[in-house]
């Protein structure tokens, strides 16, 4: 997600290298030209926002008022899919358009509008993610949309649960929490694609009419149930209805063509959009538009971000395999129809409301897919197509989807060092990701161990099993917010709220103990608030927006008659995901050595410090920059005190329990939200200033963490990995580093000598120009950034300003 | 970085082991060898070649370095010193290593660690076990521990025993030193039976250009390195190209020729110069003897590695 977030949003078509670089572009580097149509299409497009579904679904929820409303949600897809505008582009033979552009957004009126009705003017000129918008959409949008859905959507019903003066919104304000599920459907979606693709929307039509009949009429749910069966079989129709409308589209074109050869083209995409998804896919070509049908209507669905595509190479490989076995399929015909689909994928994107585009600043929707890794039997699951899908990657050179590399001991080293080629392009993919790490993840909150193996990672870095589970993560806890109030008896610097819980005065603390002890009681205080959120929230969905067709695609929805927002698959976890455990650590590190050891400053003295947000206090500020110890320099006690950060949230969160059955777990990422939520963040005890950015992931503070990746590897590694859903870890790498063949395996070492010590996720800046260019403007940030040339390494920021022009001036040019 | 990365440092050196003086520890050390690595800088050198891009390391004891960019101006480290080794000159600190007795009383004073002791002395075990730390990365690379310099050789029993110790206590990991050969043969042939690989550093061929820049004689480099090159340990050789030292062609040539008739040695590393070091001067008080020297463009370089490659030597531009 950090990677989609930041690194990537406006990836160059073509990323240059170091001068004096031995790595040349393959020539397998070059995609066909209907890829580099579909890429260019893609990269030239404004994202817009179009009218189309909102007015579908406008019309739907009209005419079927007075009805269940497993029925209604059901008729609303099925009307978004019959009036969705259906287009097939230039040289497509993978089809199907999310809206009338690429990269276009819809709006779900149904779950909240309002906030659309509220930016419609600035959306096209904010400073995250704008989206243009006609006259026309605004026109239609405010005539025949926001009229009927004020009072009607879920956020109204939400708000009335949640009004705005309660403390959890209170703490979302002030920058403790961001809660999400206001603005959007709770979403974090991994389907069984492989069900569709295996079975064809009949075959889950079939099941649904099994579980039909074995539906009791003395159960008091009866109704109820057989409701949201009767739905879940309408909204499978529907898709498969939506294909016949591409199939037709596909002939209509075909009778108009006068090239032959696309018109054969288009002749056979009629032909395979006939079949699937209703019918199970035979060829490689209609396994991929299966999975693409299936992808578009789950976007059209729900605006639930992270509809990720899980373990595709597993569920794909057996139809590639039958087509190169048989001949029908060239190698070469089929690495193209994956680029075309790779094209696809990073058409789909979505609006968010204002905040929610500070703390997940991005145009992709962290749409995961994942390769290599286990199988269910514990065996490497790498193959033909894990490969392909990297070479896809290369040639189109897109930010989305998501790649992400599951590495297993198990997993063959060619394919991690594959992996760390295309590192070196620079974009920061693939995510490298330890498999054995997402096996204990899920094991521990009670997954089978054959599924907790076939499990993928959804979203940014979260484990997620494969078409059985739920487990979004509801918003931030910003761990820096809780440290800062635990500082100030719960009292917010900036309002001088009384925001969390009344800890004693520290004037009067003695040891270091009680520092930690007011931290553990503000940590708890919000993760109950957080909590109640998530439940509240949860059960507005459950009752107000039913989703009848992620529901079919996810076990055990079907068999148990419970919808999936209402806790109908077979695994769920709360989860929240914690912010800023290396500000934390530092400042906890600092505050230890000062106060309590070295007592060169008394706790009266650091506050009052803190409060002036360090003016006048320039000395004690750059003592604890860089005199006390930092987390992620392989050293015990400051890393330690990041464990005992980590230690004290898992014990305030994990005695909580999902209200629909499942246990409350935490994440560790930060999307871009260490950024918004460090701009309401007061001074911290590492000598950070107050409104700077906290630290993200788990990463150490950025430039706090001085002896290298590898010592920064082995202090994140010293936090419970396991007993998260997921951590994220960015390191920022010179290019330089990687100019040869050998570097690429040292690099491979580096990944798996991390997962070796239990790590869960990293993922690579090969540093460029800009990046340098931030350097010089905010060293502090970048203490740690290494250039490396010739047999020489110093720190960048310790140059000479003259220096640093040379390197800049040589990186650019060769960059 | 100018400070040996370890907590270990701080603590008494053991009345029982060896200890010498490092002035870095450099992890992640990707180009010192095969894998990853991690690299120790010995403090000490006899060698003054103007190029040299770690000034840092040519004297034998620890020396105090001032950061400008982290200074913030407060003078406690001039108040703070007992013996008056701190002065005040043009806005710039220097700290006289004559009078200075490193006592740390600047180091302590200083708030904002723009004052860093450049070189400690460390027993074996300390090193050990800060080299130690990225076994894994190690073992799943092919690395180990690189010696580099000043001049490893020229502190023998430290670094003998911290290349004897750490293949024992690393069942056998991989260890390279970098020397410039100027040593008696004896400390040199001590390392060897610990050394996995070795990067030798030849300049000048000319003796008397080698004097001229350098300070010192050749004849005892070119006589070790033929010595090595007998030894069986695997050698690579490092030419340094430097404008107006060592980068005409018939330098080149004669170093190739050289390289050639060892027999056992088949590569040359050609480092072009840079002038990264040059920041590193003023913050030992120290004026940059080559500044105005401009880098080569790749083309020169590339008719350098042709003239190396008529020797049947294989060449790499770059360590």
């Amino acid at each position: 997600m950090e990677v989609a977030a930041t690194k990537i949003r406006d990836l160059p078509s073509e990323r240059r290298l170091p001068t004096g670089t031995v790595f040349r572009h393959p020539e397998t580097a070059r995609p066909t030209g209907r890829v580099a149509l579909g890429v260019a299409r893609n990269q030239q497009v404004t994202p817009e926002l179009f009218h189309y579904r909102a007015v579908s679904a406008t019309e739907s929820y009209r005419e079927t008022e007075g009805q269940p409303l497993y029925t209604r949600r059901a008729h609303m897809l099925e009307r978004v899919l019959a009036q969705q505008p259906v287009l097939i582009q230039e040289g497509e033979l993978i089809v199907g358009l999310k809206t009338a552009k690429p990269r276009g957004s819809p709006v779900f009126p149904e779950i909240n509008c309002a906030w659309v009705e509220r930016d419609l003017d600035i959306l096209s000129i904010r400073r995250n993610t704008p989206f243009y918008v006609s006259d026309e959409t605004k026109h239609i949008l405010r005539r025949e949309v926001f009229p009927y859905w004020r009072g009607r959507q879920v956020i109204d019903r939400l708000l009335e649960a949640i009004p705005p003066d309660d403390e959890a919104r209170r703490a979302d304000a002030r920058g403790v929490l961001y809660n999400y599920f206001s603005s959007r459907t709770i979403g974090h979606i991994t389907v069984s694609y492989a069900k569709v693709l295996n079975r064809g929307m009949s075959g889950i039509v079939a099941d649904v009419e099994t579980a039909l009949k074995r539906l009791e009429i003395h159960d008091p749910l009866y109704i109820h149930r057989r409701q949201f069966l009767e739905s879940v079989a309408l909204a499978c129709e529907a898709v498969a209805m939506f294909a016949w409308r591409y199939a037709a589209e596909a002939r209509r074109l075909a009778a108009m063509e006068t090239d032959p050869t696309r018109q054969a083209e288009l002749v056979k995409i009629g032909l395979v959009c006939d079949r699937v998804p209703l019918g199970p896919a035979r060829t490689f070509q209609e396994a991929l538009q299966s999975f693409w049908f299936t992808q578009l209507a789950l976007n059209l669905e729900t605006d639930g971000h992270a509809i990720s595509p899980g373990r595709f190479d597993q569920y794909v490989y057996p139809f590639l395999r039958r087509c190169l076995d048989s001949g029908d399929l060239s190698p070469e015909h089929a690495q193209e129809l994956l680029d075309l689909l790779w094209v696809k994928l990073d058409e789909i994107t979505l609006a968010k409301d204002s905040g929610e585009s500070e703390t997940s600043s991005s145009y992709p929707e962290f749409q995961n897919l994942n390769i290599g890794g286990l199988t269910p039997d514990g065996q490497d699951a790498t193959n033909q197509l894990s490969y392909m899908c990297l070479t896809a990657l290369e040639h189109v050179r897109l930010p989305q989807p998501q790649l992400s590399a599951q590495i297993s001991t198990k997993t063959p080293w060619k394919f991690l060092v594959r992996c760390c080629e295309l590192l070196r392009y620079g974009m920061g993919l693939p995510a490298m990701f330890n498999s054995d790490n997402i096996v204990l993840s899920l094991v521990s909150r009670g997954v089978d161990l054959k599924e907790a193996r076939a499990g993928s990672v959804n979203g940014c870095v979260a484990c997620n099993v494969d078409g059985k589970d739920r487990m979004a993560s509801s918003g931030y806890l910003n761990l820096a917010k809780c440290l800062e109030l635990a500082l100030n008896k719960g009292v917010d610097h900036f309002s001088g709220e009384q925001l969390g819980a009344a800890t004693g005065e520290p004037g009067t603390w003695t040891s270091f103990d009680q520092v930690i002890e007011a931290f553990a009681l503000q940590v708890d205080h919000f993760v109950r608030l957080k909590v109640r959120y998530d439940t509240i929230t949860r059960d507005i969905y459950a009752a107000y927006c039913p989703v009848p067709l992620t529901s079919a695609l996810i076990d055990d929805c079907v068999s148990t008659a419970t919808d999936w927002h209402a806790g109908g698959s077979r695994y769920k976890e709360g989860t929240l995901s914690a912010v800023g455990i290396g500000t934390v650590a530092d400042s906890l590190s600092g505050i230890r050595k000062l106060v309590f050891e070295d007592r060169t400053c008394s706790m009266v003295e650091l506050c009052q410090a803190l409060d002036a947000d360090f003016l006048g206090h320039e000395a004690l500020r750059q003592t604890l920059v860089d005199r006390t110890p930092h987390y992620g320099n392989d050293q015990e006690e400051p890393d330690q005190l990041a464990a005992l950060a980590q230690q004290i949230l898992l014990e305030a969160v994990e005695k909580h329990r999902d209200p629909q059955g499942g246990p409350y777990g935490i994440d560790m990422l930060p999307t871009t939200s260490h950024i918004a939520l460090g701009e309401l963040t007061w001074a911290t005890a590492d000598g950070r200033r107050a409104r700077t950015w906290l630290s993200e992931g788990v990463s150490p503070v950025q430039g706090h963490d001085r002896h290298g990746p590898t010592a920064a590897a082995k202090s994140v590694a010293r936090l419970d990995h396991a007993r998260t859903n997921g951590t994220l870890l960015n390191m920022k790498i010179s290019p330089h580093c990687l100019r040869t063949r050998a570097d690429l395996h040292k690099l491979g070492a580096l990944i798996r000598g991390y997962f070796d010590q239990g790590g869960h996720h990293v993922q690579f800046n090969i540093v460029d120009a800009d990046m340098l260019r931030d350097a010089q403007k905010r060293p502090e940030a970048y203490r740690n950034l290494i250039v490396r040339v010739a047999g020489y390494s110093d720190y960048f920021v310790l140059l000479s300003p003259a220096i640093q022009e040379e390197i800049l001036a040589r990186t650019e040019h060769g960059l | 970085m100018s400070t040996v990365a370890t907590d270990a440092t701080a603590a008494e050196i053991p009345l029982d082991d060896i200890s010498g003086c490092v002035w870095d520890i450099k992890r992640f050390a990707l180009h010192d060898g095969p894998g990853v690595r991690t690299t120790v800088f010995f403090k000490g050198c006899r060698m003054r070649c103007p190029w040299c891009c770690n000034p840092e390391s040519q004297r034998p004891r620890p020396e105090i370095a001032w950061l400008q960019d982290r200074c913030l101006g407060c003078d406690r480290c001039r108040e703070s010193c007992p013996v008056g080794a701190v002065t005040l000159e043009n806005g710039a600190r220097r700290i006289d290593p004559e009078l200075c007795d490193l006592c740390g009383a600047c180091l302590a004073a200083c708030p904002s660690g723009a004052l860093n002791q450049v070189g400690r002395r460390v027993a074996v075990q300390q090193v050990l076990d800060e080299v130690m730390r990225d076994s894994v990365f190690y073992q799943r690379s092919g690395g180990g521990l690189t010696l580099s310099g000043g001049e490893p050789a020229s502190q023998p029993a430290f670094a003998g025993e911290l290349l004897r110790r750490y293949k024992e206590q690393e069942y056998g990991l991989h260890t390279a030193i970098e020397t410039a050969g100027h040593v008696a043969w004896a400390e040199l042939q001590s390392l060897l039976a610990n050394t996995d690989l070795v990067f030798y550093d030849l300049k000048i061929m000319d003796p008397q250009a080698h004097r001229r820049a350098t300070g010192v004689d050749n004849g005892l480099i070119l006589e070790n390195a033929r010595r090595v090159a007998g030894s069986h340990v695997p050698m690579v050789i490092r030419l340094p190209v430097i404008p107006g030292y060592t980068d005409d062609e018939e330098n080149v040539a004669a170093i190739a020729a050289f390289v050639a008739g060892l027999g056992a040695v088949r590569q040359i590393d050609l480092l072009p110069y840079h002038r990264l070091g040059e920041p590193k001067y003023a913050r030992l008080g120290r004026g940059y003897p080559l500044s105005g020297t401009h880098q080569l463009d790749a083309w020169q370089l590339e008719r350098l590695a042709q003239v190396v490659s008529q020797h049947g030597l294989t060449v790499q531009i770059g360590g």
